[in-house]
């Protein structure tokens, strides 16, 4: 029964050849690299574009904030100061100096990888940012961790029982999961873990993961809960609905016509197909996420991103605040960026020229 | 081509509900057919008759629970594919019959290589990876589609229309099929390429000796692919026969009508085209009578009180109260199978 590749055109009707292809022989089409160098390239100054306009703006809207880091350091006490004192004071830290000028050494240091001394701590802003930046980090990654892991599967069980009771308890858990606010959240589960067993892991000295893995995911564990909840409840509805759109198209009753199982029609071709949206929804979120949380870390007292610029703020900390809001916006575009590398991956349709 | 054997796929009163939020609506009324090893079977009508409804119901390949089959058998290789379980109808569905989708464009999943999404046939059906990976080759080959290994890798969006359907073809004949169920394959394709995947199918069925049912609406097509030809109209098979005896001596007004539509040549003896007036019904409504009366030029008055039964004649059979030679209404006259084409 096999034939041969090209075979002899057979008089059939009309004296056609039957089963050759004639159109575009080279059967698929050319490959284009589909990322490009000329991509990775623009996409690179973009960056630096965007990090250029978020430095001017942390940078002006901090001086637009009453008082300075004179005033922030020193408080009420800055009142007992002479004009002349203060003046000199100021002049210490270099803001006496016209703005344009305070931007251009700031920017010229950032440079050079100096962000700076926090004013209250003298410590160097790079130490608070490197003692910060892994527990945002760690606790962004594991909320979407809980987030991913629990969202998907329960929108995929909503979609594929829609309208069951399996889909009614799936929406109620992402309403609660929408509708509670993380603060109310956090405070509940201090009061019952610590009312009920005495245990509340966050309250000790933060550790860190390479300190003791143990120790620093207990502490992790809560507050990435509650914010992977609230990030579940959302990747849930995504998946639900992007499930049920791509369950209707044809190729997935094609799929079911070959033979496969539910689950293998399931996973392999609708979900797959559904996962751009909730890629999408879960790279936003992440990029949240590491901008620091400033009420969770507050509530569970981690020694975050969301504190360290909470408590710069607080004390017009400029060095510290430009830099962390910096650092943040630097990661929300390095998550966009691996966001759109992602889309590409997923789909071969994808150009990213 | 037809032989006498014991039938592929033996259909009989099959009847299909789509539950709607107005209501249950019966869009399949007691379809019965049989399709012999090696046979084209043509399945004929305007959209909305019940027919893709009819082949999907056989594929048990429906929305559930929107859309449910309510009754009768479909026996396939001796086995009633509706009282199967569901694993019985998985282990067939693929394997002992296959099917071609109507728009190529859909119907393959645009994330998956090609050859993944052929050997996966293979592999849902016990075969080995190293038997998965040697038929993509073979079916690709036999679709002639040059230079199978690249094919197999590139994803659908690198191929033309007619290209798609080639693989979905090959797809189809993954797992040697006995069946092959082709729901208008050729519908969404130019018509070069209509003419090419026709004649591929063909060329295949005489290969393997494979049964086909071909769904379509085009006259054109039905002559020069089917065997038989079976009628539908609102979820009947009004009339059915040979292809030759059908295109010759119609035995139902619909089908006459349908024969009259088509567009000949001017100058020729036979009367000018003409057209059916009116639309086919709502699949929902029920009627007392043959769902055909409001758009008949035959209809006695008989006709709209009781469905009229199956009437064999000859070799072919209609759902009509009225035998031709009692028609008063100008007809067709039925044309050669040739001229159809």
């Amino acid at each position: 029964m096999k034939r041969s590749a090209n075979p002899a055109p057979t008089p059939a009707e009309g004296g056609r050849a039957v089963t050759t292809a004639t159109e575009p022989v080279s059967s698929p089409a050319r490959k284009r690299p589909r990322l490009s160098r000329r991509y990775l390239l623009r996409r690179l100054a973009d960056v630096v574009v965007t990090l250029f306009g978020v430095a001017v703006s942390a940078f002006v809207l901090l001086r637009l904030l009453p008082g300075d880091e004179v005033t922030g350091r020193l408080g009420v006490e800055a009142g007992n100061l002479t004009p002349a004192q203060l003046e000199s004071v100021r002049a210490y830290y270099g803001l006496d100096q016209p703005l344009p000028m305070q931007f251009l050494s700031w920017m010229g240091s950032v440079f050079q990888g100096n962000f700076g001394v926090s004013v209250t701590t003298g410590e160097p802003v790079s130490t608070l940012l490197a003692n910060a930046l892994p527990v945002t980090v760690e606790l962004a990654l594991l909320s979407t961790l809980i987030g991913v892991g629990l969202g998907v599967p329960l929108g995929v069980l909503a979609a594929a029982k829609s309208n069951g009771p399996g889909d009614a308890a799936a929406q109620t858990f992402s309403l609660l999961g929408l509708g509670i606010p993380n603060f109310v959240l956090a405070s509940g589960i201090i009061a019952f873990l610590s009312a009920q067993f005495g245990y509340f892991p966050s309250a000790a000295e933060y550790v860190g993961i390479t300190d003791s893995p143990l120790v620093n995911l207990q502490q992790q564990m809560y507050p990435a809960l509650v914010l992977g909840f609230a990030l579940a409840a959302t990747v849930m509805r995504t998946t639900r609905s992007a499930f049920l759109e791509q369950s209707a198209q044809d190729f997935v009753r094609t799929a079911r016509g070959k033979g496969l199982s539910n689950s293998r029609v399931r996973w392999r071709h609708v979900l797959h197909n559904a996962s751009i949206p909730i890629v999408t929804i879960t790279g936003i979120q992440l990029g949240y996420l590491l901008g620091g949380t400033i009420v969770v870390e507050q509530v569970f007292g981690l020694p975050g991103l969301g504190r360290l610029v909470l408590t710069g703020i607080q004390q017009r900390e400029y060095a510290v605040v430009q830099s962390v809001v910096l650092v943040i916006a630097a990661m929300f575009v390095l998550v966009n960026l691996c966001v759109d590398l992602l889309y590409a991956r997923i789909d071969p349709r994808v150009q990213l020229s | 081509m037809s032989q006498v054997n014991e039938p592929v796929l033996s259909v009989r009163d099959l009847r299909t509900v789509i539950h709607t939020a107005t209501g249950d609506a019966e869009v399949v009324k007691g379809v019965s057919f049989d399709v012999a090893r090696g046979e084209t079977l043509a399945l004929v009508g305007e959209s909305g008759c019940g027919k893709s409804t009819t082949v999907l119901s056989v594929m048990d390949l429906h929305p559930r629970p929107t859309v449910e089959i309510t009754g009768g058998q479909v026996v396939f290789e001796g086995v009633d594919l509706v009282k199967a379980t569901e694993q019985q109808r998985r282990s067939v569905r693929g394997a002992g019959m296959a099917m071609v989708y109507q728009d190529p464009m859909t119907s393959l999943n645009p994330l998956m290589r090609v050859g993944d999404q052929i050997g996966e046939v293979v592999l849902a059906h016990g075969g080995s990876a190293e038997e998965a990976r040697r038929r993509v080759g073979e079916v690709l080959e036999q679709v002639g589609i040059a230079d199978p290994g690249r094919a197999a890798r590139a994803y659908p969006h690198e191929f033309s229309g007619g290209m798609r359907q080639r693989v979905v073809i090959a797809m189809a004949l993954a797992m040697r099929p006995r069946l092959l169920i082709a729901d208008e394959p050729t519908t969404a394709l130019d018509v070069t390429i209509q003419q090419q995947i026709i004649a591929l199918v063909r060329q295949l069925q005489a290969d393997n000796g494979m049964a086909v049912i071909w769904i379509t609406h085009d006259l054109g097509v039905v002559a020069r692919v089917a065997d038989r030809i079976a009628i539908m109209y609102s979820g009947h098979i009004v009339e059915e026969g040979p292809s030759r005896r059908v295109f010759s001596r119609p035995e139902h007004p619909y089908t006459d009508g349908l024969i009259a539509s088509i567009p000949r040549p001017t100058g020729s003896e036979r009367p000018p085209l003409r057209l059916i007036p009116g639309s086919p019904p709502d699949p929902s409504h029920v009627f007392a009578g043959c769902p055909f009366v409001p758009r008949c030029p035959q209809a006695v008055d008989l006709c709209s009180e009781q469905l009229p039964p199956i009437t064999e004649r000859g070799s072919s059979s209609a759902r009509c109260w009225v035998p031709p030679e009692k028609w008063t209404a100008p007809r067709s006259g039925g044309v050669s199978q040739q001229v159809a084409q």
